[in-house]
C-alpha cells in the first residue's frame, strides 16, 4: 500500500472534523451530477433508478438461475452456449443484460476463467456488480499470467489434464462461465440449484465443489 | 468455503469487500453507465477511458478504482465539449462554498447562477 493513501485518509478524516464539507470525490461526482442533469445529459430519475436496483444488489441472482435452468435443461443449455443474449432474454433478462454476453462452458477437460485486461468489464446486468478483487490491478495481471495460481488461491485447483482456459471481456464482449453441476445434487429442482450456484463461480473462481 | 488466510493471497483476501464503500462511488458509476445507456458515448470509448485512468491512477484499492472511474468520466465529458474542464472546476467550488457556508441542520443547495 502507497503512504500517500494513508496520508491522504488523515487529510479527509481531518477536513472532516473541521467542517462539513465532503471528501474530494464526493464533491466532485455532485459537481458533474448536477451539470449533468442541468445539461439533460442524464435522467435522475434513471440515475436514482440505477443505484436502487445496484446497491440493493440485484447481486448474481439472474445468472444463477441461468445457470440453473442449463444444468436441468440441455436444449436451453445449448442455445446459452450458442447465443447466450437471446437465451437469457428468453428468461426475461433482456435489454441491457442480454446484449454481446457469451456463455462459456466449465468440462472434465477445461476450468474457464473470466478477467478484464483493460479495465473492468463485466456482464454486471446478469451478475451483479463485479467483486472488489475482479477490478484490481493485481487479478487483472496475474489472471492471464498465472490462472492457476490465481485460481488455487480461491481454492480452485483444476487437475493437471484439465485446460484452464482465461477469457479477457471487453466493452463489446462480456463472459460468464458455466459451472459444472456439482454431484450430489440429482434430486434438486432448479430453484434449489440456483441457490447453489456463486458469483465466483460465474467468473470462474469457483468450482462448486465445496460441499452442497 | 473458509478463505485461504495466507498473506500471499491479496485477492482471495478481498473476496466479500464491499463493491461500493462511499455512496459518490456508486454514483460515479452510475452517471457513466447511465451515459453508455443513453448513447452519450460508447462502451469501448468508455472502456478505453477507464483503462486508462485506472493505470494512471496506480491505487489498486477500491477508492483509486473509483477515483479513476471519475477522472474517466471528466475527461470523456471534457473532450467531447459536453462538460468543459473548468466548469467542473467552478462547479466543484460552488459545492465547496455551499457546504462550508450552509448552517448546520439546513439543507445543503447551490446559491442560483452559481
Amino acid at each position: 500500500m502507497k503512504p500517500s493513501y494513508d496520508s491522504d485518509k488523515v487529510a479527509d478524516i481531518h477536513r472532516h472534523l473541521h467542517s462539513h464539507l465532503p471528501p474530494e470525490p464526493a464533491l466532485r461526482v455532485k459537481a458533474l451530477e448536477s451539470l449533468l442533469v442541468e445539461k439533460g445529459l442524464v435522467d435522475p430519475a434513471a440515475l436514482d433508478a440505477w443505484i436502487d436496483a445496484y446497491t440493493e444488489e440485484i447481486g448474481p441472482k439472474r445468472g444463477a438461475a441461468v445457470v440453473a435452468r442449463s444444468w436441468v435443461d440441455a436444449e436451453f443449455r445449448a442455445r446459452l452456449l450458442a447465443d447466450a443474449g437471446a437465451a437469457v432474454a428468453e428468461m426475461g433478462f433482456a435489454g441491457q443484460a442480454s446484449g454481446h454476453l457469451k456463455a462459456v462452458e466449465n468440462t472434465d477437460t477445461v476450468h474457464n476463467l473470466v478477467v478484464c485486461t483493460l479495465c473492468s468489464c463485466y456482464p454486471f446486468a446478469i451478475l451483479g456488480m463485479a467483486p472488489a478483487w475482479y477490478k484490481a490491478n493485481e487479478y487483472r495481471a496475474r489472471a492471464v499470467r498465472d490462472p492457476r495460481g490465481v485460481l488455487a488461491e480461491f481454492g480452485v485447483n483444476p487437475a493437471p489434464d484439465v485446460a484452464v482456459t482465461v477469457w479477457d471481456s471487453t466493452a463489446e464482449l462480456r463472459y460468464m462461465v458455466v459451472p459444472q453441476r456439482p454431484s450430489g445434487t440429482d434430486g434438486m429442482d432448479e430453484a434449489a440449484l440456483a441457490a447453489l450456484v456463486t458469483r465466483n463461480a460465474m467468473i470462474g473462481t469457483d468450482d462448486l465443489k465445496g460441499g452442497v | 468455503m473458509p478463505l485461504p488466510e495466507n498473506p500471499l493471497a491479496p485477492l482471495a483476501r478481498r473476496d466479500g469487500d464491499p463493491v461500493f464503500e462511499e455512496a459518490w462511488q456508486a454514483q460515479a458509476l452510475a452517471m457513466a453507465d447511465c451515459m453508455v445507456r443513453a448513447g452519450a458515448f460508447s462502451a469501448s470509448d468508455w472502456a478505453a477511458a477507464l483503462g486508462k485512468a485506472v493505470r494512471e491512477q496506480d491505487d489498486d484499492t477500491t477508492s483509486g478504482y473509483y477515483r479513476a472511474v471519475l477522472a474517466a468520466l471528466e475527461t470523456l465529458l471534457a473532450m467531447q465539449g459536453a462538460v468543459p474542464a473548468p466548469e467542473i472546476e467552478a462547479r466543484r467550488d460552488a459545492w465547496a462554498r455551499a457546504y462550508e457556508t450552509t448552517p448546520h441542520g439546513h439543507p445543503v443547495e447551490l446559491e442560483t447562477g452559481a
